[in-house]
């Protein structure tokens, strides 16, 4: 008898131990801010410039900036083909310009702030505990997350390249002049070509989606593809039909950066596209953000 | 604890590998198509790890004793919830370093409470 109380206390105890425990690591993954460095200020401030806006258009002596809405496999795809002379006009920007875990901010907010002209979400560092965050010419993190993991790197010279965190550190990049640089993908076109199979998903994703990609037609000529999906009017598309629509725009190289319900586009401070959460308008908070301006 | 306690306890993990079943249809059937097999095969542990071995020993009736019993149904329920939490952050497309306790901690009691079984065995406490 006392060895079955003992056995009793030594189950509810546990219980009560796995239940805390599974609790904690669900605040820390999803809920507990954590706060490792905030963004240095810009240093320079942006000169006035004399520009032409209309509602699908922006266009001023360095940038130049053109919106369009296309139908693609039953999936409405808004795409931006930016022209730029100044490649650092290609920013990126932290939610609440903090790094740091479950720390977000709505795109609109985030782009409201940095007086963005065109804006999408980032590749959601804040998801990840590993992968290199290099923003604006500064590292936040500069941990492997596979050998294999390609990211996206944005050179100073306006060129774009995919490279693998096995292969090279953040730090390198940064020495050999890396602007930005994505960790999520995979690639979607390189050399003109689709890189991805048909059946290639992210993680395991195996299925229709809205998407965020951003591609290069050539040095400082970039397309940036928001596609809505998970709706009656929009399907969503796979990173093989993603890949497929960049590559007839024109895309000589691609990247897929994190989408589903985070998938946001904005354009003069309006959002473009439909996000969604199950179905429903949902603007959801992300990490980080890619925009001009 | 009568010999039908191991029977008991073999249907008892039947019924929690079918709970494990139910969630895990449910969870991936709201994922948009994301595939975890973590998540996927979430029933399997109790059923090989539970209903399996006591169903084994109900049937050769060996009754494990009782420190044995509360070391394997702890790591068995370790493991269980970190295949569970690690198909939960595969669907989110997250990670959490924390995880690993799950599997560490389940793994050393799954031992701890095996090498006691075997103990018991070599000395003869196990009863028949």
């Amino acid at each position: 008898m006392k060895a079955r109380r003992a056995a009793l206390l030594w189950y509810i105890c546990f219980a009560c131990l796995l239940v805390g425990f599974t609790l904690y690591v669900l605040l820390d993954a999803f809920v507990i801010e954590r706060r490792y460095r905030a963004v240095l200020p810009q240093k320079t401030v942006p000169p006035s410039r004399e520009a032409v806006l209309t509602d699908t258009s922006y266009q001023d002596e360095s940038l130049t900036i053109t919106l369009s809405e296309h139908r693609y496999l039953d999936s409405t795809v808004h795409l931006a083909e930016i022209v730029l002379t100044e490649p650092t006009r290609l920013q990126t920007a932290l939610a609440r310009d903090t790094f740091g875990r479950n720390i977000t901010e709505r795109v609109a907010d985030t782009a409201l702030r940095h007086g963005a002209i065109l804006a999408v979400n980032g590749d959601y560092y804040g998801s990840q505990q590993t992968g290199y965050v290099l923003r604006n010419g500064v590292i936040y993190r500069d941990t492997v997350r596979s050998e294999d993991q390609e990211d996206l790197v944005c050179w100073q010279d306006g060129s774009m390249s995919v490279v693998r965190e096995g292969e090279v550190s953040a730090q390198s990049l940064l020495d050999a002049g890396a602007w930005q640089v994505f960790s999520f993908g995979p690639a979607l076109v390189r050399d003109g070509e689709v890189a991805v199979g048909r059946h290639a998903e992210v993680g395991n994703a195996m299925a229709s989606n809205p998407r965020t990609a951003i591609g290069m037609i050539g040095p400082s000529h970039y397309l940036v593809a928001v596609a809505d999906g998970r709706t009656e009017e929009s399907a969503g598309l796979s990173l093989y039909e993603l890949a497929s629509f960049l590559r007839e725009q024109g895309a000589q190289l691609a990247y897929n950066l994190d989408g589903g319900g985070s998938s946001t586009m904005i354009f003069d401070s309006r959002v473009v596209n439909f996000p969604t959460t199950r179905g429903w308008y949902n603007e959801r908070a992300v990490s980080d953000i890619v925009y001009f301006r | 604890m009568s010999i039908s306690g191991e029977r008991r306890t073999a249907l008892r993990y039947l019924l929690v590998s079918a709970l494990c079943a139910v969630f895990a249809l449910v969870y991936e059937l709201f994922s948009h198509g994301v595939l975890s097999w973590y998540m996927a095969l979430l029933p399997l542990w109790p059923l090989l790890g539970g209903a399996l071995p006591f169903g084994v020993m109900a049937r050769l009736h060996v009754r494990p004793a009782q420190l044995t019993r509360c070391l394997w149904h702890a790591g068995l329920a370790a493991l269980t919830m970190g295949s569970l939490m690690t198909g939960v952050f595969e669907i989110y497309g997250s990670m959490s370093s924390l995880v690993r306790v799950y599997w560490t901690a389940g793994a050393c009691l799954m031992a701890a409470g095996l090498a006691d079984f075997v103990w018991c065995r070599f000395r003869g406490r196990n009863t028949k």
